[in-house]
C-alpha cells in the first residue's frame, strides 16, 4: 500500500510522534498539560496556556460535532482531484479543541452543521494512519 | 505613532493579469518608477527601499532580500533594504516597517510589491496555497485547499447569520462594477449575480466566479513624515489611526470563525483617528473570499450583524451607492496578486484621497477605513486614512 499513496503525509513535529503512533494503534490522544489540564490541538513544545513541559497523552473519545464543512468538487490539490467530490469538515471533539477532518461514508447531501459525528481510523499506508469521522446514525 | 505623523505622497501600479513576459524586476521597476514620477521628487531623496515578498517566487526573494532594488532603481542614498512579509497582512507590515526606518534616521521610504503567478501551473498553484494557507501536519493530507477554508467560513457565517449565498454572491457582482472603472484590473467584463451564481461548484457553497484568480502586478508607494509630506505634494495622504489583531494560524484555532478580529482594531483605528463609520467615505475592505467582505464590512460598524449581505445585494456598495466597499475591485475582480491585495488597496486608497482614481473616482472622498489580513485569515489590521488631519 505504501508504494501507492502518492498524496501528503504528515510530517510530525517531535512532540506530537507519540499522536501519530497512537493512530497507528487506532488510539486518538490529545496531548494534555500535567498542571493546568489544558489540551493543545495541534500540540505544541509547551502548554500554550501555562509553558509547562509536563504533558499526558489522554484517549480521546472519538465523538464530536459538525462546526462546519465544505464539499470541494474542483480545485483540490492536483493529488487529491481523483477523490473529488469529498468533505472537508471541522469537526469540535468532545474534549474541547477543533480539528480538521475528513468525513466519510456519507453523501454531500446528509452532511450538516451540528451532526454528530464519531472517529474513523484511516490506514493510508503501513506507517501511517489518518483520523477521519462518519456520521452518528 | 500619534495621528497624522506620517504620510503617503506617492503611488504607482502595473496592470494586473496573465503577463508572462513581464518579469518581477520589470513590474518592480515599473511600479517604482510609476510612483517616484506620481510624487514628482527626486529618487536620491529615498533612503529606504522595502520590498514585499512575493508568494512563490522564492528566487525574487532572494534577490530583494539581496539587495536588487536600490541598486536597479539608482537610490544612491540609499541606507536601508529589507525583504517585508506577513502574508495578505504585508501592506501593513511594510508600512510598520517604513514607519520603523522613519522614525530612526531615514526621511524617506519607497514600499514596493512585486508578483508573478504566470509562471506556474494551476495544479502548482493549488498546491503551493494549500501550503500557504494550510497545515501540513494536521490539514493538508486532507486534501485542505486555500478555497475550501472560505467554503468553510462562509458555510459557517450564512449558518450563523441567516445570509444567503446569492447575498454573498452579490459581493462578487459590486467588486465587478468597480473593477471596470479600473485601467489596470484584470477582468474586464460585467459580472451578473446568475453568473456568479451559475458558474461551476469548487468547495461549497463556493461557485468559481466567489473564488479568486490569481494574477502577476506590483504596486508601489512612498511614504515620509506629514512634516515633509506637506511641503512635497499638495494632498499628501495621512494615517491617520490604525489597529491590529492577531487570531491564529490554522483556521481550526479562530478565535471566532465568522467575525475573525475585525472589530477590535476597527474600533482602535477610529479611535486613534478621532473618527466614526460615519466620517467614513469609502471602505477598501481586503476579503479574497466574498463572505469576509461583509462580515468584515459589518464589524466594521457600517452595518448590523447579519445585514450587510442584504446591503450589497441591494447595491448600496457599488459605483454611485451610499458607501462605496472595494474601489480597486478588490482581489475577486482586479486581480489576487499573492501579498498584494492589500497594498493594491492601499494605492487604490491613496488614489481616491489624491482624487487620482480616475473614473472610479468617490466625488470630495476625504476619508476612509482600509484593511489587510492575512494567511489563513490569521490577523486583521486597520486603518483610518484621510487627505486632511481632523
Ligand atoms: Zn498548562
Amino acid at each position: 500500500m505504501s508504494t501507492e499513496y502518492n498524496k501528503p503525509l504528515p510530517v510530525p513535529q517531535k512532540w506530537s510522534q507519540e499522536f501519530w503512533k497512537g493512530t497507528k494503534d487506532h488510539k486518538f490522544l490529545l496531548k494534555k498539560c500535567k498542571d493546568c489540564g489544558n489540551i493543545d490541538h495541534p500540540p505544541y513544545y509547551y502548554c500554550t496556556e501555562c509553558m509547562s513541559l509536563e504533558h499526558e497523552w489522554v484517549e480521546a473519545s472519538g465523538k464530536g460535532t459538525i462546526y462546519t464543512y465544505s464539499t470541494t468538487y474542483m480545485g483540490a490539490p492536483p493529488v487529491f482531484t481523483k477523490e473529488q467530490p469529498f468533505t472537508l469538515a471541522m469537526i469540535d471533539l468532545a474534549e474541547g479543541p477543533r480539528m480538521l477532518s475528513r468525513i466519510v461514508d456519507a453523501g454531500p447531501e446528509e452532511i450538516k452543521i451540528g451532526a454528530d459525528v464519531e472517529v474513523v481510523f484511516e490506514d493510508v499506508t503501513e506507517d501511517t494512519t489518518l483520523v477521519m469521522f462518519r456520521l452518528v446514525k | 505613532m500619534s495621528k497624522g505623523q506620517f504620510a503617503i505622497i506617492g503611488t504607482g501600479e502595473v496592470p494586473c493579469g496573465w503577463y508572462p513576459d513581464r518579469s518581477h524586476l520589470e513590474i518592480a521597476s515599473m511600479a517604482a518608477y510609476l510612483a517616484i514620477k506620481d510624487a514628482g521628487i527626486n529618487k536620491d531623496d529615498i533612503d529606504g527601499v522595502l520590498g514585499q515578498m512575493s508568494i512563490m517566487g522564492n528566487d525574487w526573494n532572494t534577490e530583494v532580500t539581496f539587495g536588487r532594488l536600490p541598486e536597479a532603481l539608482g537610490i544612491k542614498n540609499c541606507k536601508t533594504t529589507a525583504l517585508v512579509s506577513s502574508g495578505g497582512a504585508s501592506s501593513h507590515s511594510i508600512r510598520k516597517a517604513a514607519e520603523g526606518l522613519l522614525i530612526s534616521g531615514h526621511d524617506m521610504v519607497l514600499c514596493v510589491h512585486s508578483q508573478r503567478f504566470s509562471e506556474f501551473t494551476p495544479g502548482q498553484l493549488a498546491e503551493g496555497f494549500a501550503k500557504a494557507g494550510c497545515d501540513p501536519e494536521w490539514e493538508i493530507p486532507y486534501g485542505m485547499s486555500f478555497n475550501a477554508l472560505g467554503a468553510m467560513v462562509t458555510q459557517r457565517y450564512c449558518y450563523e447569520t441567516g445570509t444567503t449565498v446569492e447575498q454573498v454572491g452579490s459581493v462578487c457582482v459590486a467588486a465587478r462594477k468597480w473593477a471596470l472603472l479600473q485601467d489596470n484590473a484584470m477582468n474586464k467584463k460585467d459580472l451578473t449575480l446568475e453568473q456568479v451564481m451559475g458558474s461551476r461548484m469548487v468547495s461549497t457553497p463556493l461557485t468559481a466566479f466567489m473564488c479568486n484568480v490569481l494574477a502577476d502586478g506590483g504596486s508601489a508607494f512612498i511614504m515620509t513624515t506629514a512634516e515633509r509630506a506637506k511641503k512635497l505634494v499638495d494632498k499628501p495622504v495621512y494615517i491617520l489611526g490604525e489597529g491590529s489583531r492577531y487570531s491564529h494560524r490554522n483556521l481550526t484555532k479562530a478565535k471566532d470563525l465568522t467575525r475573525i478580529v475585525t472589530k477590535p482594531a476597527a474600533d482602535e483605528a477610529y479611535n486613534k483617528s478621532g473618527l466614526g463609520p460615519e466620517d467614513m467615505d469609502i471602505a477598501q475592505i481586503y476579503a479574497s473570499y466574498p463572505v469576509f467582505t461583509l462580515m468584515i464590512f459589518e464589524d466594521m460598524g457600517f452595518c448590523k450583524r447579519g445585514e450587510a449581505g442584504k446591503y450589497f445585494m441591494d447595491g448600496n456598495t457599488m459605483p454611485g451607492g451610499k458607501m462605496p466597499v472595494c474601489t480597486n475591485g478588490e482581489a475577486l475582480s482586479f486581480g489576487h496578486t499573492g501579498t498584494g491585495v492589500g497594498t493594491a488597496l492601499l494605492v487604490e486608497s491613496v488614489r481616491q484621497l489624491q482624487g487620482k482614481a480616475g473614473r472610479a473616482q468617490v466625488p470630495g472622498a476625504r476619508f476612509l477605513i482600509e484593511d489587510c489580513g492575512g494567511g489563513a485569515f490569521m490577523d486583521v489590521h486597520c486603518a483610518v486614512l484621510g487627505n486632511e488631519i481632523p
